[in-house]
């Protein structure tokens, strides 16, 4: 007899549909709202880096911190606003308990949540602006050219640690993935909060509660080893201080105990 | 094999106080059309989400193609096709693209070009044919439901749950539900929750009565309709008001429902008991300035019975 036997496949596929449901997800993000979300975010991280980088005698470094760490507020925001249904607007329009009466757990549907959501959210908030940004940044820190397009293609050719203060791309990107990792990290929160609530007003509450959270960890320097940590990485020369592994490690296990919890309290959920 | 498709023993679902659930077992033959009839708020909604697991129980089980509904959810639901309520696709993905989704999360679907296949045998079947590139998302309410059909039938389910699969649909539409539910007799099991009466009575085996959480008849339809009470059907010219008056206070009758009909008036007479016909007929002729023009026994309809059984008044 072909295959394992019935009750063998069930075990093994408590997992199962977890992809379809996740490209499902994920072609709900993309491409639109996450164009959406990048075209959002990226001139608002310019605008702020260009609004302070006037000042003369502001050391780009510090300029830059100012601009990222604003940026990675309005990144919070912008995440608790759109993922705040990604859950609970399945629940409330019937297709969440339309598509767990599939064979498929409701641990596997919050995971595909998760797994499509996250990538779209990363990519289109933090990373693809970020990264569009940086030769914008670049033209910002050299102090003695205005910013226009000859300055930026100016800046592309040229090697960019010559400029005191801007980080290198391999810096910049880790903090870029230090806030994606916190904007995940959001995304899991939002998922666990609507694994038990629907009310949007709500949603957006505990949202924008537990981004607070992160930030009086900050205020009160126990940032490390926390989703928060993003907001550190960006102040000048914290990055070379932190540890940048552990701290990536940890911002990516706080998402996932966040999912792990968010799956078993909908597992326990009246549909 | 199991026997039965869908056992629930003992189940019972409580909201604090309230009692939507008591006790209820429910037996569906593996192979019957099931119907099962409630009026609202009897807990047949509540029924359908304990089968697929949606709530939790208070109390007892359910079983499902012999699987656990809770504890071995999805062997138990990887058999089954599902029509909701009120079916909610992704309004985005096409009709073929909602069955191709669908069937990429049953088990039982085939892959590839057998997939392909049987996509354009379940579009054809439900008259969506020409429909398969059309945004789920504007589908009219037929379509939508045809489509609901289709795709729980794209795993080819040993046992099929329809819940309320006629409900909202124009004659037509109603029609055509019906006649996929008599194409798949035989092929698979299928339970379907309805309030209209005539639908059960025209594809249903069997019958099951729910009333305030408890199953109050449950067998084949011959016996339902075989319920104690009797109905006559009666036509009247002449004083009638009287003598209808007069009727309505007899205890052995539960209701009279009067159509115009011209001059004449159209009653059906409902009685408590089969052999009050000669009662109501005494009480006919020796009513004064009325005639009777027609007299006979109603067609054992499931209505009737129906309303005899859970007591209330049509």
């Amino acid at each position: 007899m072909k295959g394992r036997p019935m009750a063998d496949r069930s075990r093994s596929t408590a997992f199962a549909g977890v992809g379809t449901l996740a490209m499902v997800e994920l072609r709900r993000w993309l491409p639109r709202r996450a164009i959406v979300l990048a075209v959002a975010s990226l001139p608002i991280l310019l605008f702020v880096t260009f609004a302070l980088g006037g000042e003369a005698d502001t050391p780009f470094g510090e300029v830059l911190a100012v601009a990222l760490t604003g940026w990675s507020i309005v990144v919070v925001l912008v995440v608790v606003g759109t993922s705040q249904g990604v859950l609970a607007d399945a629940v409330e329009d019937g297709t969440a308990a339309w598509t767990v009466s599939m064979p498929v757990t409701r641990k596997a549907y919050v995971l595909a949540k998760f797994v499509g959501a996250a990538p779209a959210i990363a990519l289109g908030a933090v990373i693809v602006p970020g990264l569009v940004a940086y030769p914008f940044l670049a033209a910002s820190a050299d102090a003695n050219s205005e910013f226009g397009a000859v300055a930026v293609i100016d800046a592309l050719q040229r090697d960019t640690s010559a400029y005191a203060g801007l980080p290198s791309l391999g810096e910049y990107a880790i903090m870029l993935s230090l806030i994606a990792l916190l904007a995940v990290y959001l995304l899991a929160m939002m998922l666990l909060f609507g694994s038990r609530l629907t009310s949007a007003a709500a949603l957006l509450g505990f949202g924008l509660a537990s981004a607070a959270v992160l930030i009086v960890f900050n205020g009160l320097g126990i940032e490390e080893g926390t989703p928060g940590v993003a907001f550190v990485a960006v102040l000048p020369n914290r990055l070379e201080e932190l540890a940048v592994v552990p701290a990536l490690v940890a911002s990516a296990a706080w998402s996932a105990c966040a999912v792990v919890i968010a799956a078993w309290s909908f597992d326990r959920r009246p549909l | 094999m199991t026997t039965h498709a869908i056992e629930t023993r003992g189940l019972s679902k409580h909201y604090g106080d309230l009692v939507v659930l008591d006790g209820l077992d429910l037996e569906v033959q593996t192979g019957s059309v099931y119907g099962f009839l409630r009026p609202n708020g009897a807990g047949k909604s509540t029924t359908i989400k304990l089968i697929f697991d949606l709530i939790r129980p208070t109390a007892g089980s359910v079983t499902v193609l012999g699987h656990d509904a809770q504890h071995d959810g999805v062997l138990a639901r990887s058999g089954v096709g599902y029509l909701p309520q009120q079916p909610h696709f992704h309004p985005y993905r096409t009709v073929r693209g909602v069955l191709s989704y669908m069937a990429h999360l049953s088990p039982r679907a085939p892959r590839g070009r057998v997939l392909h296949r049987r996509i354009d045998e379940l579009l054809d079947q439900a008259g969506l044919a020409g429909k398969s590139r059309r945004r789920a998302g504007v589908l009219s309410g037929g379509e939508r439901q045809r489509l609901g059909i289709a795709q729980a039938l794209i795993g080819d389910p040993e046992l099929l749950i329809l819940d309320e699969p006629a409900a909202g649909l124009d004659p037509q539409g109603r029609r055509e539900v019906l006649d996929l539910i008599e194409q798949m007799r035989g092929r698979a099991t299928l339970f379907f929750s309805t309030h209209l009466l005539d639908d059960v009575q025209r594809v249903a085996d069997t019958v099951g009565v729910l009333c305030a959480g408890n199953m109050i008849a449950e067998g084949p339809l011959g016996e339902i309709l075989e319920a104690p009470a009797a109905a006559y059907t009666v036509r009247v010219l002449g004083e009638t008001t009287p003598v209808r008056a007069r009727l309505e206070q007899e205890p052995w009758v539960v209701g009279i429902e009067t159509h115009l009909r011209g001059e004449q008036e159209l009653w059906e007479v409902q009685l408590a008991e089969r052999h009050a016909g000669g009662l109501l007929l005494d009480a006919l002729v020796d009513a004064v300035g009325l005639d009777v023009i027609e007299f006979h026994p109603t067609d054992p309809s499931l209505e009737f019975a129906y309303f005899d059984l859970v007591g209330g008044e049509r």
